[in-house]
């Protein structure tokens, strides 16, 4: 499906979210490549190469990942724990992009090894900004470890 | 005859035959005398020989003389006895012949020589009678009475005729009388009894200082009868009394009895009192003499002994527990009415002598006898150990058994082990109770666990449901304001005015929304959160909350005033937030002065620490002071000043979880302050302190 390079994974599943965090990014100028996994199941096919995207090899893993922890099938902390528990995928930033401010998922997301914790607020604004910063630095500013993929 | 010292066995040898020949001489005159041929004697003394001839001493007279009980004498007027009787050497205890002849003084006490010369002369005037002694020949002396008389000599003027009476006898009743009467006296003085006599014929009373005494007077009183004796007598005792004494005069027996008295000095004693009867058979006079004595201590102590008795007695009787005594042998000496009925008998005599292991204890409920030498029970009835047991089971006279608490204490008698008492009770329905409890606290802890699997349960409900409050009703309207957003941007220039207000209106619904969202999750997020208590300097932390207020207060005057505050046991990050949220008020509602003045400090309320927020900001009406601290409930307008009606909801919730109370005090536009307690207060009240204020407004 989209077997080229990838710079970001966004795991979501609300649509209007979806279209929010993609205008935002187009706006920033950040929209490189991205790909959209509408579910946690999706996501795992698409880091894991298999699935609907058994075309994928681990060579050009995505660059960051914002994933939602509240998702159909696959929940996102399942998500996290699994990439996070393999050699393969452990090192992909990842960004819990979520409403939830509970102190439980922000813990268990951490604990699992989230790189960035952060709740969309509700105010547009600052999602805007909050995604921009987000954005400008995992992708630009982070120098990621050298994949062994 | 003194002999000369240097004389020759011839001059001795005729000496004692001159000696011989007087003594036969001497004998046939004694005999001569005696049996009446001779009327006269020829005494040699220091003066020569004199001649006594006896007038009157005829045949007759001479044997009444000897025959006679007294001693009996003639003798010169210088004491020479010139006759004497058998008895009177027999109470000199020397020979008659030995008498005869020689000086009365010889057989007087030394002492008693001049008084008998004296003697000697008087009588020769008069008849005299005197006592003296006589010094007997084996050196005890005798008592004796004299009677002298004066009596014609033939040829020789006058003779003293001497009678010497015996006294020893009546000298030792005399001195047994002295010596009984001492006795007595030392018996009643130290028995302390007083004594008394009465002559029943005139009434007349004798009595010793101490029978007045136990009447209460200090000395002897001048009248003293028996209706003064009565009048003195308890009134309830009087007529007991008086029967009795005319019973014992009719009667002629002896008086005995006790009774009350009351003393001259009204002191209230018991009395005993005893009297004979006593008929002088010589003066036929009829008397009864008798003794009396204080008994009160002795009553009194009868009295208390009764009462314990009575005491112990009413114990025994009332306790609900069975009390049994056992000897050595296990045999039954006692029972209370409890142990009676327990073990279904009708009368102590069922049980009295019996072996109780015999009757109660000869098997266990399952049937199998038991051994009374092994038992532990009655073991203690010789051995000096207690025992306790509750796992004992004892038998009714019906042949049915009940399981018992029991207590076994040995009765001692100084060292040895006489017997033991054995208390018992039946606690049939007390293990019955301890059953059911038993089973009531199985259900309840079941119940328990039901309940709190149940609470678990709908906590983990309302976690879910905070869960999607959170994620759900934040996310759509974060979609809203990312539209509008959206749309005003990239679309307002081409929107009418009209429209972009609405565009307007919609994003600050949405942050409203948001904000009240957040501060929900918030309050409910409190409800399940557990204190993390610790000792936290509360100055610090209302430092700390005012500095990350900062931004609400960059560009406006405020003048704060901290004071002194303690350390207290609390949850820091709670009670933080409550300065916050107090703070954000007050920096809230003084946004229209231009200089505002914010206090906090701490002041005393009725033995507890309270603190608050005090500011000089628009205030309320305090009517509405009831309605502050709900959820939602708002004093003022959106449009005046901005908030969610959450924050003093959130406050309260907060302290109450301390276990303290809030409270406020306000004037309309002449500001407020916020008063709380972080422990409950001693005196209790301050908890309800808001509604209190509601109600005395």
């Amino acid at each position: 499906m989209t077997a080229g390079r990838v710079d970001i994974l966004l795991v979501e599943d609300n649509p209007d979210d979806v279209e929010l965090t993609l205008h935002t990014l187009r706006k920033e100028h950040l929209l490189n490549t991205i790909h959209v996994a509408r579910d946690g199941e999706e996501a795992l096919e698409f880091l894991f190469c298999n699935g609907v995207h058994s075309d994928r090899t681990f060579e050009h893993p995505p660059k960051l990942i914002l994933l939602d922890l509240k998702l159909p099938k696959v929940d996102g902390l399942d998500v996290l724990k699994r990439l996070k528990a393999d050699a393969r995928t452990k090192t992909i930033p990842v960004v819990i992009l979520t409403s939830s401010k509970e102190e439980r998922d922000l813990a268990n997301g951490y604990n699992l090894g989230a790189n960035s914790y952060i709740q969309k607020p509700v105010d547009f604004d600052q999602f805007r900004r909050t995604v921009k910063s987000v954005g400008l630095y995992w992708l630009l500013i982070n120098q990621p470890p050298v994949t062994g993929g | 005859m003194p002999v000369p010292k240097s004389s020759s066995e011839q001059q001795l040898r005729a000496e004692l035959k001159r000696l011989q020949a007087r003594l036969v001489e001497a004998e046939a005159t004694m005999k001569a005398i005696r049996s009446g041929n001779v009327d006269a004697i020829v005494v040699e003394g220091s003066q020569g020989s004199r001649i006594f001839t006896l007038r009157s001493a005829e045949e007759p007279y001479r044997i009444l003389a000897e025959r006679m009980n007294e001693g009996a004498a003639t003798v010169t007027l210088e004491g020479t006895i010139l006759f004497c009787n058998q008895r009177l050497a027999e109470m000199a205890n020397l020979p008659m012949e030995r008498l005869v002849g020689s000086s009365f003084l010889s057989i007087l006490e030394d002492r008693e020589h001049e008084s008998f010369a004296k003697l000697l002369q008087q009588a020769s005037n008069r008849d005299v009678r005197a006592e003296g002694c006589l010094r007997r020949a084996d050196g005890a002396t005798l008592p004796v009475q004299f009677s002298l008389n004066s009596i014609p000599l033939e040829d020789s003027g006058h003779g003293i005729c001497l009678v010497a009476t015996d006294l020893s006898r009546q000298k030792q009743a005399e001195e047994a009388l002295r010596h009984s009467t001492a006795r007595a006296k030392f018996a009643v003085e130290s028995a302390k009894l007083g004594d008394w006599e009465i002559d029943l014929k005139t009434m007349e009373t004798t009595r010793s200082l101490a029978h007045d005494q136990i009447f209460g007077y200090s000395s002897l009183m001048p009248e003293w009868n028996f209706e003064i004796f009565l009048r003195h007598v308890h009134p309830e005792d009087r007529k007991r009394v008086r029967e009795s004494f005319e019973n014992s005069v009719s009667e002629g027996k002896n008086w005995e009895f006790e009774c009350r008295i009351i003393g001259g000095n009204g002191d209230r004693r018991w009395i005993w009192a005893r009297g004979d009867r006593y008929l002088d058979r010589s003066t036929g006079a009829d008397r009864m003499f008798g003794l009396i004595k204080d008994i009160t201590k002795r009553k009194q102590a009868e009295e208390r002994l009764r009462e314990k008795e009575q005491r112990i007695r009413t114990l025994l009787d009332s306790t609900a527990e069975a009390i049994l005594g056992v000897d050595r042998d296990g045999v039954c000496t006692f029972c209370n009415p409890a142990a009676l009925r327990i073990l279904d008998y009708q009368s102590a005599t069922e049980l009295l002598g019996k072996s109780m292991h015999a009757v109660m204890h000869h098997s266990g409920p399952d049937g199998v006898p038991l051994d009374r030498e092994s038992c532990p029970l009655f073991q203690t009835a010789r051995t000096n150990r207690s025992l306790h047991s509750d796992s004992e089971f004892f038998w009714r006279k019906d042949g049915t058994c009940f399981a018992v608490e029991c207590w076994c204490h040995p009765v001692l008698d100084g060292q040895e082990v006489t017997g033991s008492v054995i208390t018992f009770l039946d606690i049939t329905e007390r293990r019955r109770a301890a059953e059911e409890i038993r089973k009531l606290n199985d259900n309840l802890e079941r119940r328990v666990l039901e309940r709190t699997a149940q609470l678990q349960a709908s906590n983990q409900e309302l976690e879910a449901f905070t869960y999607s409050v959170s994620h759900d009703l934040r996310a759509p309207l974060r979609h809203i304001s990312g539209f509008s957003r959206i749309l005003a941007e990239e679309f307002g220039a081409t929107l009418p005015t009209e429209a972009q207000h609405h565009l307007q209106r919609i994003q600050e619904g949405t942050l409203r929304m948001g904000l009240l969202v957040d501060d929900l999750l918030n309050l409910a997020r409190l409800g399940r959160r557990d204190l993390s208590l610790q000792v936290a300097a509360l100055k610090l932390i209302v430092e700390e909350a005012i500095a990350e207020l900062a931004p609400e207060y960059r560009e406006r005057q405020v003048e704060w005033k901290v004071g002194a505050l303690p350390s207290a046991d609390c949850d820091p990050g709670l009670v933080k937030q409550v300065f916050q949220n107090l703070l954000s008020n007050a920096l809230k509602f003084t946004r229209p002065r231009k200089q505002a003045v914010i206090e906090v400090g701490q002041v005393d309320k009725q033995g507890t620490t309270a603190f608050f927020v005090r500011d000089n900001g628009v205030g309320f009406n305090m009517k509405y002071a009831d309605k502050l601290f709900g959820v939602f409930q708002r004093l003022h307008r959106a449009e005046d000043f901005e908030g969610t009606g959450v924050g003093l909801a959130t406050v309260q919730r907060i302290v109450q979880k301390h276990g303290g109370g809030i409270w406020v005090e306000a004037e309309l536009d002449r500001g407020a302050t916020f008063y709380f307690t972080l422990a409950p207060s001693p005196t209790a009240g301050l908890k309800s302190s808001a509604a209190r204020v509601g109600e005395q407004l």
